[in-house]
């Protein structure tokens, strides 16, 4: 296993938080030297990151799609997100398929969620 | 929200005078072959190269010059789309560093690790991704077993020529004519395609052909998905155009008559005969021993798409034995693909893999030129069951078709193509 640290050129891909699962974790700690404390960290991001980019299928990535009315989540305040889809599970805030995902998602993954869109957003 | 660039956008990478993508300082990890550039595979590779921060090298294989959407093609039937209204270019290799090959693979060594394609090109793996979508199984119709055949009668289940074919036929049939589609027993690919593609021919027929009928003859024994809004549908929009005949499934054709043949022996003639194969895991997974649910579709494991009977080759979409709940959709082969993904990245950098995944389906149907309705759902890993099971509470349907979720869908096929293909 190559302890490479992450390239700095590759900055300039600008998929830093989307990518940082893998990335800012599993690359820069080595194998050999992973603690179970750093694994499990790891295994958070990642399934933050599974999650998150799973919304990307109908809102995108960091930016709003061409010819789609579908907004990017990029950027959005984390604590807007998860009151929103609160509001949405609850049916509070008007919605015709929203509401419907909405309520698949737990408080753990929702303000895990909303952290990485913020993150995003700041990625740009 | 304010705008941002698109990251992967090509378009966007150029008037930003942003550097095409290098990789070169990266020290590469694994080489990945994926087979199949449809919403599953072209996703998986995509993904595989960003989550890996372009350490694993991805190869894909894919004989179409071009995606075409399966997903909005039956608007084509309709006539509000063309089929170049469907198709959209690959754009993975430039703004991913994705290898992609124009082929087909003529077989797959699950031991010694390579894939060898039709032009005689071998391949080298260390993880191997197969998203071949589906195959017919013809010989359940054995009049339709043949190339003669099928190029008469069409099944329009893959967009793309036969989609156009079928437009063609239907353009050209009689005022007062009479078509029929026949839909094979559950599972099969887009659980509510057949019933969406009856009422956009009805929408055509209606529009177009006087007098003409469109007569749906389906194996199962009731709508298999959206029931209760389609036959809403159906009597509202269609009642004069359009007769839905359940529990009739189509064992047999004669091609040059346009003839069916029904379980009991009942026959009817057509002016077009759309016939929906019985379907199964494409050729090159059950060819290769993948294909071990009644050696039809192929069993997973849900956390990596890892198959169960050969380590190191994932296979994912429309040919995986589903978990429960789950449908065979692009939405869904488009999420398969993140998480195999990010599975197949993990394993090659010899990282832990997410035991908790949560991904979602969503899937629209028109019902005319305009209104669409849809169907969503969620799905999370059950630790006890090791499957992907629907979150109780979660997912559900329009409460009626709407020109807004016709809006919405068209904005779905955009964000979604552009999320597998750039």
């Amino acid at each position: 296993m190559s302890c490479t640290p992450i390239d700095s050129s590759t900055a300039r891909l600008r998929w830093p938080a989307v990518a940082g699962g893998l990335l800012a974790s599993a690359l820069m700690a080595c194998a050999s030297v992973a603690s179970a404390a750093d694994d499990d960290k790891l295994v958070a991001e990642m399934q933050t990151m599974s999650w998150a980019t799973a919304c990307f299928t109908c809102h995108g990535a960091a930016d709003d799609v061409d010819g789609s009315r579908i907004g990017s989540l990029a950027g959005m305040p984390a604590d807007e997100f998860v009151s929103k889809m609160k509001e949405l599970a609850a049916s509070t805030r008007a919605g015709a398929l929203m509401p419907q995902l909405a309520r698949g998602y737990d408080e753990t993954a929702l303000v895990r969620m909303g952290e990485y869109f913020e993150k995003l957003g700041e990625a740009q | 929200m304010k705008r941002r660039s698109f990251l992967g956008g090509m378009g966007a990478l150029a008037t930003l005078g942003i550097p095409s993508l290098s990789y070169a300082a990266d020290k590469p990890v694994g080489q990945v072959v994926v087979i199949g550039a449809g919403f599953g595979g072209a996703t998986a590779a995509k993904y595989l190269r960003l989550f890996s921060q372009g350490r694993v090298g991805v190869t894909l294989v894919d004989p179409n010059p071009a995606f075409v959407s399966c997903p909005i093609s039956n608007l084509v039937l309709e006539g509000r789309f063309t089929i170049d209204d469907v198709t959209r270019p690959y754009a993975l290799e430039k703004n991913h560093g994705v290898k992609q090959i124009q082929d087909m693979v003529d077989s797959v060594d699950p031991v010694g690790k390579t894939v060898t394609l039709r032009g005689g090109q071998t391949l080298s793996w260390d993880r191997l991704i197969v998203a071949p979508g589906i195959d017919f199984m013809w010989e359940q119709i054995p009049g339709m077993n043949n190339a003669d055949a099928q190029g008469k009668i069409m099944h329009a289940w893959k967009a793309g020529e036969q989609t156009v074919t079928l437009r063609k036929q239907l353009e050209a049939m009689p005022d007062g004519g009479r078509v029929i589609l026949t839909i094979p027993e559950a599972p099969y690919r887009c659980p509510p395609g057949p019933y969406e593609r009856a009422c956009l021919i009805a929408s055509y027929l209606k529009k177009h052909k006087p007098g003409a009928k469109i007569q749906i003859f389906d194996a199962n024994q009731d709508v298999t998905s959206k029931g209760a809004l389609f036959k809403a549908a159906w009597k509202e929009l269609y009642s004069d155009v359009l007769e839905y005949v359940p529990s009739f499934k189509a064992v047999d054709v004669v091609a040059d008559e346009r003839r069916v043949i029904f379980e009991l022996g009942e026959e009817e003639v057509a002016d077009v005969l759309n016939v929906i194969p019985p379907q199964r895991a494409g050729d090159i997974v059950v060819e290769t021993g993948l294909a071990t649910a009644n050696n039809r579709w192929c069993e997973v494991d849900f956390l990596t798409f890892e198959s169960t009977v050969a380590p190191g080759v994932h296979v994912l979409g429309d040919a995986i034995q589903i978990a429960p709940g789950m449908p065979k959709s692009g939405h869904m082969a488009n999420q398969h693909g993140k998480n195999c993904a990010a599975a197949v990245a993990a394993l090659l950098l010899e990282r832990p893999i997410n035991g908790d995944p949560i991904y979602a389906n969503t899937c629209f149907s028109f019902v005319d030129d305009a209104q669409a309705m849809h169907v969503a759902s969620v799905h999370r890993y059950n630790l006890d069951k090791k499957t992907m099971l629907a979150v109780e509470g979660s997912g559900g349907l329009s409460a009626a078709p709407s020109s807004r979720e016709g809006r919405v869908a068209i904005s779905w096929l955009n964000a979604v193509t552009a999320d597998v293909l750039s």
